[in-house]
């Protein structure tokens, strides 16, 4: 796992109480009952906080899965 | 009527019979117990004092403290406890609410000093005459207590309580729990409260013993009197059951065999600790109620009879009438209001216009429940207390049960606040003997993920090193909220 992984992964496990074997590109909202709306909101605050890369809500709102938002951090420069 | 009537009665029957064992272990006999009441009664009205006037007592859990209750009662006086701890400003607030004639000590406090109207309960009580037995109780005051409420969250209101009304409440919890007496009890509850108070009530009136403790403190040394002195009765807090139980489960389950009865009030019990009372002294009857100052012991249930209901307070005691939200049109298994009715439910609050908190004769006690079709009541927390979180209503007492049942949480306290995406947010308080770090927030708030709805799930934890309380154990809930600045 790289470094930048490491910090999504415990940053999600905040939020979202995921335990590490959810750390799944393919998991999302259907997987993950804990990622709601408000969960999204907390998830985009804490990317910008650790990643320094800006993700609306409404963005973060299209994110389907945790691929999904490391996708849109390669997108912005940042190595997974 | 007098509710110290029934001592006059039991002390003519059983002048001999202990009555009181203090905390030091010394015995007092009901004969003992009237002579030092009827001296006290004699030192009021050597200081003036008259039917009717108001005489707040300030004491620990002592038999000088009965002493004066009882002699205030003799005197036809109305009474009001302040808990010892309390500060001079919570005592003089109550003294000028209530306009009392004097207010009477153990002990000289300096701190107190300024507050006018002190009596220190005298070392030397035998100085005083012992006051005519026909004038016990000869006149006509039927307000009994005025009960501070503990003011959680507001300027305290007096709760007035008639003898009547304690009259009923001491009959009901009688008839069900089966008390007699031969009954001997081990009460550490705070005397000042009407949990405490209306045993005393009752075993003066049925002739049974009663030894005082201070407080709950030195479990096992406690726990070894139950065996030593044939303790039959053992009242409790949920919060004093969980020390015993967390700490002496053993002890508890040897010391507790000859135990006729528990009976646990004041705040909700986990299911958790009422199964382990049941496994540990499962010859033990055990007794939840459910009540308020307002309208002590409303509903009560035997455990031990009722194995499906445990996350109930029980049934309506006798002569109560309780229904949620209407009386038109109670909701049966839908949240709402409780309402209460009964001979036992006060009139209203001193000095204040009292209608709002009524409907049509039923209190409005501003607690939530559930009235299922079996007529057990589930309380599930103060209205005012409900956390809103986006539409989805929760009451902090569900959290707090989940997370008292980790066996890193020694006490924790729920609270909403405002979150500008939904309104309320929950931020759980949690007292830990274990690091206080990230690694823990997480865990706790995962534990909860496995037992609560998602939007229950504290969305922070914080480690605090004691959850505020009043003097009757409630949480501070304001308190908290400003540690938050909401």
């Amino acid at each position: 796992m790289s470094p930048n992984e490491k910090i999504l992964l415990n940053l999600l496990i905040e939020i979202l109480l995921i335990d590490e074997d959810q750390f799944k590109d393919d998991y999302g909202p259907n997987e993950i009952e804990t990622w709601d709306s408000l969960a999204s909101v907390g998830i985009a605050a804490a990317v910008e906080k650790e990643f320094g890369y800006a993700m609306s809500p409404e963005e973060m709102a299209l994110m389907d899965s945790i691929g999904d938002i490391k996708n849109y951090l390669r997108s912005g420069g940042i190595d997974f | 009527m007098n509710i110290a009537e029934n001592f006059l009665a039991t002390a003519k029957r059983l002048h001999d019979k202990p009555f009181l064992v203090g905390p030091d272990d010394v015995s007092y006999t009901y004969a003992e117990i009237l002579s030092r009441a009827r001296r006290f009664a004699s030192l009021l009205e050597s200081n003036g004092i008259h039917p009717g006037d108001k005489i707040i007592l300030t004491f620990p859990n002592s038999v000088d403290y009965l002493v004066a209750y009882l002699g205030s009662l003799f005197c036809s006086c109305t009474l009001i406890m302040v808990d010892f701890r309390s500060r001079p400003g919570h005592l003089e607030y109550v003294r000028t609410n209530c306009g009392a004639a004097l207010w009477v000590t153990p002990v000289e406090r300096e701190e107190f000093n300024s507050i006018p109207g002190q009596i220190v309960f005298p070392a030397d009580i035998e100085r005083f005459p012992e006051m005519n037995l026909s004038r016990l109780c000869s006149a006509e005051n039927p307000l009994a207590l005025i009960m501070y409420t503990s003011g959680a969250t507001g300027i305290p209101k007096g709760v007035r309580l008639t003898h009547s009304n304690l009259s009923h409440t001491m009959k009901s919890i009688t008839s069900w729990a089966q008390i007699n007496e031969n009954d001997r009890e081990l009460t550490t509850l705070s005397l000042t409260h009407l949990f405490g108070l209306a045993h005393i009530h009752i075993y003066w009136t049925l002739g049974g013993t009663v030894f005082i403790e201070e407080k709950l403190h030195d479990i096992p040394r406690l726990l070894q009197k139950i065996p030593d002195k044939k303790i039959t009765s053992f009242p409790g807090t949920p919060g004093g059951f969980k020390m015993i139980l967390d700490q002496y489960a053993d002890l508890f389950k040897k010391n507790a065999v000859g135990i006729k009865y528990i009976i646990v009030n004041s705040a909700p019990m986990a299911q958790e600790y009422i199964e382990r009372i049941l496994e540990l002294a499962p010859k033990t009857r055990f007794y939840m109620y459910y009540g308020l100052t307002e309208a002590s012991r409303s509903s009560y249930i035997c455990y031990n009879d009722n194995p499906g209901k445990l996350k109930t307070v029980g049934r309506p005691t006798p002569g109560t009438d309780i229904c949620i939200d209407s009386p038109a049109r109670p909701l049966v298994d839908k949240v709402g209001e409780i309402l209460i009715r009964g001979p036992h439910v006060t009139e209203g609050y001193f000095g204040i216009d009292s209608t709002r908190y009524f409907n049509k004769g039923w209190l409005k006690t501003g607690d939530s429940g559930i009235m299922d079709q079996d007529g057990f009541l589930t309380w599930k927390g103060r209205i005012k207390e409900q956390i809103n979180v986006d539409g989805m209503k929760l009451t902090p007492m569900e959290v707090e049960a989940v997370l008292l049942k980790h066996e890193r949480v020694k006490d924790c306290a729920t609270v909403g606040v405002p979150d500008e995406m939904t309104g309320e947010s929950v931020v759980s308080f949690v007292v830990t003997d274990s690091n206080p770090d990230k690694e823990l927030e997480i865990e706790l708030r995962k534990f909860c993920k496995n037992q609560l709805e998602v939007y229950k799930i504290p969305r922070r934890i914080i480690f605090i090193d004691k959850i505020p309380r009043t003097d009757s154990g409630k949480i501070k809930r304001i308190s908290l909220k400003d540690r938050l600045g909401s």
